[in-house]
């Protein structure tokens, strides 16, 4: 299929990201990447010259957006070996993640960083056309602690080296500020019960960000560190892991609503690794649900990090069905986590997320119905087009 | 999206087989390939085949080895200035020698020799690993050049760049200066699993003072590039820009000559060319740079035309070389491609002759003449199906539409439709 700088989709049933039901027969027109006009087919007007595509019998919905994934590049699952790979063999490797990514729908991603600055570079090779691959929202170096999983470069101690770090990334052009609150479970002493920065450090990391006006991800696996997050004000919580025995109160999911903070759960995590749990614990899912049901965001993240253990593309599409059959969504709900609310988080709302007039031609084209059943998309042979800023990128 | 799907044993029945070596195409041919290797190639009356395996008629088509460039610059440089190459962030390079790579075997090259390149061995890796599909590479690393030679070659009147930044920053070389350097710089670079070793032997006029016509090297500097690369089994590759230079190489038993365009406006004589072929050494002409650089409608001066035909005429091997450096300036693919007309248009080969130096002759110089370079029993399956005769007329590889597969390993890599 061959797309013109303007053309019009033309029958299919459109979900918009909104998260209403699904409007049959509809008319979608695109110019310049741009969507000019969407809606009921009898209502939208067509030139006779603009190229006519019948879609009837498919699902148009707005491209996906994981909110968490990572370009480390490893070819291995030995930590001795990411501090020793070659960084230009990583760096090839980023390109072919990208690309999976796309393939399974996903036309933005959001980085959660690394020690060196691949989502950074990934990104000026997307958007300059070198390499296919997804609208790459990047933040460089994630600002972790010595002693954290981040080896041998890449830590921050002290609020003065954070200071010079956030600007230094502001330099780089950096989409947000990402860092590590908690332990993250990479070695015996990186325990996620643990909090990683003072009060005073992840103040100057708030202040720094907001100066320059950076949302800020923040990585948070024990009740303190959520706790000291909502208070602080970043924007999303990552993983938002807790004990047994702590709680997602009511009272802080209401705090979380009133500051606008998203939870990003990365269900995925718990069922890959070198310790997959059949599993999720009650009181995990008990919380998240809780936030839910108080308007807390709740976002599509993977966490997709290492090939071999996070196959790209099949990790990131998992994550929807984990929303929907752990989190009890509807398939309409997951379908809004992982468009609308992904691109609030990344704070590009008006241009990608939902399928609306003015914004960008980020497009699934779907060969059944998702919102009747979210494994749909699970195949990515469903999946018949991606269309990334009115392109066709990928055709299965 | 393929429409083809091929099993690890698979028979191509029915096309006429250009195989590489010069002779007459064959008309109605099988070839039998298991595991990405030919098992057998010939007409198809005499090559039996068992009953279960995989047939694809392919009758009307032209079957010919997958092409060789022996010079490109894999290295990610997206801006013509130099010193934006250097500034450049090299994971964003890598990364677009990705692309680079696609292109190349999307227009029917299944191999290239690396002419330098800070990433070569790893692009080379990510290939063999099987992560991002691409050509075979053969790779060389940061090729040798003097301070300040053809891969140094930013002024330093204009600019100041400090040596430690240059040295983690430049695209293709590496500056060696004196023989401890020169030892030093080969034996670090085996271990990064170098086919090769590629050095300029003189200035290639990046700027007014790097002078094309300038030797860059000692004798006592290249004696020892080639003892050093000779030691380890490995072949060296040599920018030459002046007849001098190239009579110096010969001596010397350098393996491949590239350019020897020489702007000193001497005309490459009968007994050098008569050593090199003595010397099986080969040359690299790399038409299309003069194109590049003189512009598109220029004419390549008769006396080096005429010492490139003294070349042929006395047995010395020419192959398909074009220097690709940067996309924009010299796109990958469409540019690597146009190199096999101008051997028939400006050296007066023959189709046949052109096709072979862009492959069986490319395959030896890179010393895996065993295993590709010519479509023979036992040689890896390097090919393309072709849609036209390419034997009667070169132009029709220009257009890679009529490429209908790229196989490699016996692998469909490319298809287009």
């Amino acid at each position: 299929m061959k797309l013109e700088k303007e053309y019009a989709l033309v029958g299919a049933t459109l979900i918009d990201g909104n998260g209403d039901t699904p409007v049959k027969d509809t008319a979608i027109v695109v110019r310049n990447g741009v969507i000019e006009e969407v809606g009921d087919r009898k209502s939208v007007r067509l030139e006779d010259k603009t190229q006519t595509i019948d879609m009837s019998g498919f699902y148009l919905m707005p491209g996906l957006i994981d909110s968490h994934v990572h370009f480390g590049g490893f070819g291995s699952t030995n930590p001795l070996d990411w501090a020793a790979e070659s960084e230009s063999l990583q760096a090839i490797r980023t390109v072919a993640k990208a690309r999976k990514m796309l393939d399974y729908g996903f036309t933005t991603v959001r980085s959660g960083g690394g020690a060196l600055k691949f989502d950074i570079d990934l990104r000026k090779a997307v958007e300059e056309g070198t390499i296919i691959g997804p609208r790459v929202m990047a933040c460089g170096l994630r600002l972790c602690r010595s002693g954290a999983s981040e080896a041998p470069v890449g830590t921050v101690d002290g609020v003065e080296e954070i200071r010079k770090a956030i600007r230094k990334l502001m330099g780089q052009n950096v989409d947000h500020i990402k860092f590590v609150s908690t332990g993250a479970g990479m070695s015996e002493t990186d325990r996620l019960e643990d909090v990683h920065f003072s009060m005073e450090e992840m103040r100057t990391i708030m202040d720094e960000s907001n100066m320059v006006s950076l949302k800020v991800m923040c990585h948070a696996t024990n009740m303190r560190a959520i706790r000291a997050a909502v208070e602080l004000g970043v924007n999303t919580i990552e993983h938002c892991q807790y004990a047994e025995g702590d709680n997602l109160d009511e009272e802080l999911c209401k705090k979380m609503v009133q500051k606008d903070i998203f939870i990003t759960p990365t269900m995925t995590d718990h069922f890959t690794g070198p310790e997959p749990e059949k599993e999720i614990v009650k009181c995990l899912v008990n919380g998240w649900k809780r936030a839910m049901k108080n308007g807390v965001k709740i976002l599509l993240g993977s966490d997709v990090w290492g090939d071999d253990i996070t196959p790209y593309g099949e990790q990131n599409i998992a994550e929807i069905k984990l929303l929907v059959d752990i989190l009890e969504m509807t398939p309409l709900q997951a379908i809004t986590s992982a468009t609308k609310f992904g691109a609030e988080a990344c704070g590009i709302s008006e241009k990608v997320g939902t399928i609306e007039k003015g914004k960008l031609a980020d497009l699934l084209v779907v060969s059944e119905d998702p919102t009747s059943n979210i494994d749909v998309l699970l195949n990515r042979e469903n999946v018949k087009y991606i269309i990334k800023e009115g392109n066709l990128v990928v055709e299965h | 999206m393929s429409n083809m799907k091929l099993e690890k044993e698979y028979a191509l029945i029915g096309a006429t087989l250009i195989d590489g070596n010069g002779d007459a195409p064959v008309k109605d041919t099988t070839i039998v390939v298991r595991n990405g290797v030919i098992e057998e190639v010939g007409d198809r009356k005499s090559v039996r085949l068992e009953g279960r395996i995989q047939k694809v008629d392919i009758s009307g088509f032209y079957l010919m080895p997958g092409l060789i460039d022996v010079h490109v610059h894999i290295i990610g440089v997206a801006h013509g200035p130099l010193i934006d190459s250097i500034i450049e962030p090299n994971y964003l390079q890598a990364m677009r020698t990705v692309a680079e790579a696609g292109k190349l075997l999307d227009h029917g090259f299944t191999a290239v020799r690396s002419g330098g390149s800070r990433y070569d061995v790893y692009l080379k890796r990510a290939i063999e690993e099987g992560t991002i599909p691409g050509p075979r590479i053969l790779a060389c690393g940061l090729g040798l050049c003097r301070s300040r030679g053809h891969g140094d070659s930013v002024r330093r009147d204009i600019y100041e760049i400090p040596e430690e930044w240059a040295a983690q920053n430049r695209p293709k070389a590496q500056t060696v200066d004196g023989v401890e350097e020169i030892r030093k710089a080969i034996r670090k670079l085996v271990a990064q699993n170098v086919d090769h070793i590629k050095f300029w032997a003189t200035g290639g006029s990046a700027w007014e003072k790097e002078r094309c016509t300038d030797m860059h090297f000692s004798m006592e500097e290249m004696k020892a590039i080639m003892d050093e690369s000779h030691m380890l089994g490995f072949k060296v590759m040599c920018h030459a820009e002046n007849l001098q230079s190239v009579k110096t190489l010969v001596e010397l038993g350098v393996n491949s000559i590239e350019h020897g365009d020489n702007e000193d406006g001497d005309e490459l004589d009968e007994e050098t060319c008569k050593k090199m072929a003595e010397k099986n050494i080969f040359l690299t002409p790399t038409l299309s740079i003069n194109f590049i650089e003189m512009g598109a409608g220029a004419k390549i001066p008769q006396y080096l035309v005429n010492g490139w035909k003294r070349a042929i005429k006395n047995g010395v091997k020419i192959l398909l070389g074009t220097d690709a450096w940067a996309d924009p300036i010299t796109p990958y693919g469409k540019y690597n491609i146009g190199e096999i007309k101008l051997l028939v248009d400006i050296l007066g080969m023959t189709p046949l002759q052109a096709i072979t130096s862009a492959t069986k002759f490319g395959a030896e110089a890179c010393t895996i003449g065993d295993k590709v370079g010519t479509i023979e029993k036992g040689k890896l399956a390097d090919l393309l199906v072709v849609k036209k005769d390419p034997s009667k007329n070169v132009d029709i590889l220009l257009d890679k539409e009529n490429i209908k597969y790229v196989l490699k390993d016996g692998n469909l890599a490319v298809e287009h439709s």
